[in-house]
């Protein structure tokens, strides 16, 4: 059986805000994706960042003391080919 | 000295209409958007378009930083100064509302005030002296006069040089419960700013002046809180399915696909300017007074705006009680090779205010790579013109 690890998907009002998101878990060196905004997120802008579920916590403080407010968490999984 | 692609014997004069030849670092970010980060900005997650829009945060971030602004988020690229200035105005002001104008502005603001106030705005105009100068006491004045949405002015005059305090301006401006808004053209780059202790509640630059990026780009600052109305409505790769604009900086004001390459060059400009921006302000101030008090020694020039004494922005006009100034204009580009601007600069106030709407002037505009051979050139060259 496949085990996949669940992550947390953060959605952004803008670009700018989803960008600025990305330099913070760079610059905190937390692992991360930029992906494109899933669609079950809702009216958000382009661009979503993905963090393992172990990470997310780390990432929300990195991305709360940067003031870069998510619009959106969401918890997903993969979708097993 | 000269950056790669100038055209090597132009003594150019004419940085107050735009910045040339552009910073190295400019052309070569410009080609660097097109070459490696051409995708659309915003719109999509894949690695081209990512690029696009980091470039676009970097700039941002950039511009922020080096024009004194805490949240880049304040900033809006716009597609020049005209554009952002008509943001601002027709954005913030509506029919019944009171403008209290200075009377040097250009026909950026000139034109959009003319609008509104067909519309209904009321537009007071504040006299400036004959160099430019607006005394404060006089905009207290006039908005104490009558109830007054905004007060309107520009930093520095294209023609006369003159810097207006606009501090003080805005003081009065926020005393009276009104808006500053501030037409930055011939002020963000020459003069060092800090937008946030400005005071200003909205401030308009272009970015090819003396910010020295491409042509194509403008820099609207809104402070926070201000809600200019947008003026175009339109995609932005957010919130698609909803049917309203965004209402999120910057977001809100950047409808439609941005000036990707004009917002990276800008981004390498504030870069510079950040890091040797005094230095570029030093040499222009030394070589504008030099100018200035030679060109004052000429039999029959008169020097419009402000004494050598006297701070201005790197702007001389001149004007000859014989020697039409388009003859003198073309005499120094047909002969010396040297660029400078006649004519009335889009900026008839200025020139009623100096007295040479008849005339119109010679204006010499020093900016970025502006030697002192450019300028002991252009003097000999005038001597010999007015001569
Ligand atoms: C004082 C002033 N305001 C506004 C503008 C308009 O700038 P742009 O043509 O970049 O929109 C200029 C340009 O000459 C200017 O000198």
């Amino acid at each position: 059986m496949i085990e996949v690890a669940p992550f947390i998907v953060y959605g952004f009002a803008t670009t700018h805000d989803a960008l600025v998101g990305e330099r913070t878990l760079l610059a905190a060196d937390i692992t991360h994706m930029t992906i494109p905004t899933p669609k079950s997120l809702g009216a958000l802008c382009g661009i979503a960042l993905r963090v393992p579920e172990a990470s997310a916590h780390d990432a929300e403080l990195a991305l709360t003391a940067a003031r870069c407010g998510w619009t959106v968490r969401v918890q997903m999984q993969d979708r097993v080919l | 000295m000269r950056e790669a692609g100038s055209v090597e014997d132009i003594s150019y004069f004419d940085h107050a209409a735009t910045s040339w030849p552009k910073p190295q670092v400019v052309v070569d970010a410009v080609v660097h958007a097109l070459t490696d980060a051409g995708g659309n900005p915003g719109r999509s997650a894949h690695a081209i378009a990512l690029a696009a829009s980091r470039l676009i945060l970097e700039s941002r971030t950039d511009v922020a930083s080096l024009l004194g602004v805490p949240n880049a988020r304040d900033i809006a690229f716009v597609p020049g100064c005209t554009a952002g200035l008509n943001l601002a105005l027709k954005g913030l002001l509506k029919p019944g509302d009171r403008v209290v104008v200075g009377s040097t502005e250009h026909n950026a603001v000139a034109r959009p005030l003319h609008a509104l106030a067909a519309a209904g705005v009321r537009v007071d105009v504040v006299q400036a002296d004959s160099a430019g100068r607006i005394d404060p006491y006089d905009i207290e004045r006039a908005v104490a006069e009558a109830p007054t949405r905004a007060v309107v002015c520009q930093h520095a005059s294209n023609v006369l040089g003159a810097i207006q305090p606009v501090g003080d301006f805005a003081d009065i401006a926020h005393e009276a419960g009104a808006y500053l808004i501030v037409d930055g053209a011939q002020g963000a780059g020459h003069l060092k700013l800090n937008l946030a202790a400005l005071g200003a509640d909205a401030y308009v630059a272009s970015g090819h002046k003396g910010l020295l990026g491409p042509q194509g780009v403008g820099v609207l600052y809104l402070a926070p809180g201000v809600d200019a109305v947008e003026l175009m409505q339109g995609g932005g790769g957010s919130s698609s399915e909803d049917p309203v604009q965004p209402t999120a900086r910057p977001d809100r004001y950047e409808a439609g696909t941005p000036n990707t390459p004009g917002i990276a060059g800008l981004g390498a400009a504030a870069r510079l300017l950040s890091a040797e921006g005094d230095a570029i302000r030093a040499t222009e101030r030394r070589l504008t007074r030099m100018l200035h008090e030679a060109l004052l020694e000429i039999p029959g020039l008169r020097v419009l705006g402000p004494p050598p004494a006297e701070e201005r922005v790197p702007v001389v006009s001149v004007v000859h009680e014989r020697v039409d100034g388009d003859r003198i204009a073309f005499e120094l580009d047909s002969r010396y090779r040297i660029a400078v601007r006649a004519g009335l600069h889009c900026a008839p106030w200025a020139h009623a205010t100096a007295g040479t709407s008849g005339s119109g002037a010679v204006r010499f505009g020093i900016g970025y790579g502006v030697t002192e051979e450019d300028v002991e050139r252009a003097i000999r060259a005038m001597r010999e013109v007015c001569a």
